[in-house]
């Protein structure tokens, strides 16, 4: 089947009737986006799956506003092919009505379809679904018309191969004969059965074999289901193990250094708590602020010291000018040379006491033997002492004292303790320096790990960079993901060995117990039965396995034309192979994976560009061999198959496609090249001199024209110009 | 026995009012809060009565006796010495009530105090404790016109978090 | 036509016509009209199937049963 003619009229930005003439080949269409090159493909695929819904918004807006109120005109999508040397066209349109208050009536939706008879040029309408799907079967468009580059994606499903081969291959056409050499079969066998069963000899014992026989199948149907199932989630960890060991290398040496980096950074931070810099709250709470008080305490010390001895002093003179009559009072020791007595309390009461049992005077280290001269002074000292310390129960004294307040006694003690202190003072300048040295040199070692920990950093920069993810993230996830596959992976292994092992044994039982069988059969059957089965059992040998062999052999040949493609289209300069492997599931389903290995053997993950080789190479090998299997051939759609590719590399993809049988009606954006206005805006598209070298039968431009504003849609107009 | 330190604790010695824009607002985090707010804002001392013992210090080891000026305005922050350094409220912190002691001592020792009078009682208790606050304040001042100063010369000195401690430490010599 | 004797040779090419049924290559017909004259039951039987599922409209099970059986019945 080849398209001869495409019209679209009115639809969106084709205004008016505009017409693509085709030829058997490669038919190119090019157009810079947005002027009309999608719009085409959606007209054709309108024309194929439209609904009527929303059809208000498939109109042309330029037509709309030209047409006068309560007028009307038409919008359709019509394609005319030849097939078998008959002309066939299909349409899909609507009338619009503008009305008098300016809205839009839409009628008279149509999908007709005619035939126009070869040999008397008669035009013979045909239901549009029934044409449709006699010329252009929705099996074939499927795999025909492609929007875009994804979407040349379709061996993404596995079974969508399987049924393009189904499709395409011989083994469609044998279909039918294995289901019925199965059917045949099954009467065969039921025949014998009941032939068996009316010779009463051997019914127990072949009523028994029935039922093991069935037992056994049961069991092995079930095992089946467990071992696909088993098959099915191997294929998929395979597989996420396969794309992830591209990475993990990268992700084992990421999680390595990682945990460097971390033990680095809490080294560092636990340096970093260890330095002190508080330096102005140690004034107070250490008392670093005293550093150098120790002069003002000397001055302290003197000026209380001068003060008490003078206080003494006075006391001892006012005491010796009163006179002292009341003796026992106070009963002060005299001193040598009149010297000014000490203040009573010193030494302490216990200091005194301590002396006067080991009968010596410990400060000046002589004796003082019990009744010795010094001996009483001490004792006497005491007494006074211990007197002065008792609250004197007596009347006012008449005479007023000398002193009334003491202050000296506190500010004394106050001189003492602080005496202790002084060597505290003296230590607080080194403890500084300490503190100084210390925080200097960990900041020196934090220093060190800082330059450590950004040469790790940097290494890590490497390997993230070398990975093919730049997501440190999604790395390391796969890499945890990685190894917890490959665990799972070794388990499902041996569970489907034992499963297999399992399978073996049961097939080895039932193969007994059906010998066993056919060995009563042979003794009881009619041999008519026997014999008739016997044939029928190879017929439905000869079928199935003749079909499997033409499915092997179609994708053997797949195999090797899609590779010859590959090589052929070479973007990237990919020097690998495809690999078709046929998987068996349960109930019969196959299943396709279609996976690229690197020469070498390694499996290969591809980018966009490669991977839109692989589909184009199958799409181009499927095609090819589809021509070789069917009486007929049909054309192929791409838009923009090829936007990864670049301009050159497409260049050379079209000359591979012109090679190629059936049609092809490709659009595309390369090859268009612009002059800009100062603004930046287009002023002006024309087409590329390397376009000129392109091998095709026929070519247009779609493009719109100008000037338009892409705000107001009534200007939008999209003329096709012929190359 | 009297004691001339209880009495002197009670006080609530002033300042010169023009300072508590200039510096205690500016160095100080008044009122509770952690050392962690403290520290994120940039000051250094926790409190008021911080700052008041550091300027004392500053000015005593510097000997710059420097008396507020007569009709300038004073004010306090109410809060007595003998509070200055105890714990309460601050957990992060040391007591460092001692610190009382010493300001006392040194302004026994710098201030002129007929002692005799006092212990005889010509000479009011109150009085006495006036005279030594006197004394404090002007120390304080004098330290707090060193730090002025100090600002006035280079806004950013005390950005440093050794920079007080390197003012006291360098009056070794003086 | 075509279509129908592809189909045949494609089973017969089956290597079980050899391995149990001792016929070579050569002594198998390469039509399915040739084979409906077959004195090789298995050859017969499946020209017999190919007829009657390549014709239009293609052989009920019945009717596929029957001739099979049919035809059977006379040539064992």
């Amino acid at each position: 089947m080849i398209i001869k003619k495409i019209q679209i009229e009115n639809f969106l930005c084709y205004y008016g009737l505009n017409t693509f003439q085709f030829e058997d080949g490669l038919n190119i269409i090019l157009g810079e986006n947005n002027e009309g090159k999608t719009k085409f493909y959606e007209a054709v695929d309108w024309l194929f799956n439209g609904i009527n819904n929303d059809l208000e918004n498939l109109v042309s807006a330029k037509k709309l506003k030209e047409i006068a109120l309560e007028d009307s005109f038409k919008v359709s999508s019509s394609l005319t092919v030849e097939q078998y040397n008959n002309e066939y066209k299909i349409s899909r349109s609507f009338t619009v009505h503008k009305s008098n208050n300016n809205e839009i009536e839409i009628s008279n939706f149509i999908f007709e379809g005619q035939e126009t008879d070869s040999t008397t040029g008669q035009r013979i309408p045909i239901n549009g679904q029934v044409l449709l799907d006699r010329i252009f079967p929705f099996q074939i468009r499927k795999y025909s018309m492609f929007k875009g580059e994804t979407e040349l994606n379709v061996f993404e499903n596995e079974e969508a191969l399987a049924n393009l081969i189904n499709l395409f291959s011989d083994a469609r056409h044998l279909e039918k004969y294995t289901e019925k050499g199965v059917f045949l079969r099954e009467k065969a066998e039921n025949a014998v059965d009941q032939s068996t069963k009316l010779n009463q000899k051997n019914q127990k014992a072949y009523n028994i074999l029935e039922s093991e026989i069935s037992q056994l199948e049961k069991e092995k149907e079930r095992l089946r289901i467990h071992i696909n199932s088993t098959e099915e989630e191997k294929t998929k960890l395979e597989k996420n193990i396969k794309e992830a060991e591209k990475y993990v290398d990268n992700a084992e040496a990421l999680q390595t250094i990682n945990k460097r980096i971390k033990n680095i950074e809490e080294k560092i931070s636990s340096l970093n708590s260890k330095i002190d810099e508080s330096f102005t709250t140690s004034l107070f709470d250490e008392n670093w602020i005293l550093v150098n008080f120790e002069s003002f305490h000397k001055e302290f010390a003197e000026k209380i010291t001068g003060h008490s001895k003078t206080r003494r002093e006075l006391q001892s003179a006012f005491d010796k000018q009163k006179g002292i009559l009341e003796g026992e009072k106070r009963a002060k020791a005299e001193l040598l040379n009149n010297a000014i007595p000490l203040p009573n309390n010193v030494p302490s009461k216990a200091v005194m006491e301590e002396m006067l049992d080991d009968e010596i005077c410990k400060v000046c280290n002589r004796e003082a033997k019990r009744g010795s001269e010094p001996y009483e002074f001490m004792m006497k000292r005491l007494k006074t002492y211990l007197e002065s310390q008792v609250i004197e129960d007596r009347e006012k004294d008449k005479d007023e004292p000398l002193f009334k307040f003491d202050y000296t006694y506190r500010l004394d003690n106050l001189t003492i303790s602080h005496e202790d202190n002084l060597k505290n003072l003296r230590l607080i300048r080194s403890k500084i320096k300490d503190l100084f040295e210390f925080n200097d040199n960990r900041k020196k070692d934090v220093e060190e790990l800082k330059e450590e920990l950004e040469k790790e950093i940097k290494e890590r920069e490497k390997i993230i960079g070398n990975a093919r993810i730049a997501n440190e993230d999604k790395l390391l996830s796969i890499f945890k993901n990685y190894t917890a596959w490959q665990e799972d992976f070794r388990g499902l292994n041996k569970e489907f060995f034992n499963l297999e092992a399992k399978q073996n044994e049961i097939l080895k039982q039932l193969k007994l117990k059906k010998e066993e069988k056919d060995n009563i059969d042979l003794n009881s059957a009619n041999s008519f039965y026997l014999k008739t089965r016997d044939i029928l059992r190879n017929i439905e040998t000869i079928f199935k396995e003749t079909k499997e062999k033409k499915f092997d052999e179609f994708i053997d040949k797949l195999e090797s034309k899609s590779n010859k493609y590959l090589s052929q289209i070479n973007v990237e300069a990919f020097t690998g192979e495809i690999k078709f492997t046929k998987k068996k599931f349960s109930g019969d389903r196959i299943k396709i994976d279609v996976s690229l290995f690197e020469s070498g053997g390694r499996y290969f993950m591809p980018g966009t560009a490669v991977r839109t080789s692989l589909n184009i190479s199958i799409l181009l090998a499927i095609s090819e061999l589809a021509n070789e299997v069917r009486d007929e051939t049909y054309p192929m759609i791409f838009d923009a198959p090829t936007s990864s590719f670049g301009e050159t590399k497409t260049g050379d993809f079209l000359n591979l496609i012109y090679e190629t049988s059936n049609q092809k009606i490709i659009l595309l954006k390369d090859f268009i090249g612009s002059y800009k206005n100062p603004d930046g805006s287009v002023k002006e598209l024309f087409i590329k001199d390397e376009f000129n070298s392109i091998k095709r039968k026929k070519a247009f431009w779609v493009k719109l024209e100008r000037p338009f504003d892409k705000k107001d849609l009534s200007t939008i107009n999209t003329e096709v110009n012929p190359l | 026995m009297k004691n001339l330190f209880e009495k002197w604790k009670t006080k609530e010695p002033e300042y010169d009012i023009k300072f508590r824009e200039l510096l205690f607002d500016k160095l100080t985090r008044k009122g509770g809060g952690s050392e962690q707010s403290k520290e994120d804002r940039g000051k250094q001392f926790a409190n008021n009565y911080e700052l008041y013992i550091y300027a004392f210090f500053l000015g005593l080891y510097n000997n710059e006796l420097q008396p507020i000026e007569i009709g300038v305005q004073k004010v306090s922050f109410r809060y007595q010495i003998s509070l200055w350094g105890s714990k309460v409220n601050r957990l992060d912190r040391k007591d460092f009530t001692n610190l009382q002691e010493n300001i006392f001592i040194a302004l026994i020792a710098k201030t002129d105090i007929d002692l005799v009078a006092l212990e005889k009682g010509e000479l009011d208790e109150d009085d006495a404790v006036k005279a030594l606050i006197k004394t404090m304040e002007s120390y304080t001042n004098g330290g707090l016109i060193l730090i002025k100063e100090k600002l006035e010369e280079n806004p950013n000195y005390f950005l440093q978090p050794t920079s007080f401690l390197n003012m006291i430490l360098e009056t070794e010599n003086v | 036509m075509a279509r129908k004797d592809d189909i045949l040779k494609s089973f017969l090419t089956h290597e079980l016509l050899e391995s149990k049924y001792m016929l070579r290559n050569e002594e198998l017909p390469t039509t399915v009209r040739e084979a409906l004259n077959s004195d090789i039951p298995i050859v017969k039987a499946i020209a017999l199937i190919i007829e009657g599922l390549e014709k239009s409209p293609s052989a009920t099970d019945y009717e596929l049963r029957t001739s099979i059986l049919q035809f059977l019945n006379s040539a064992i």
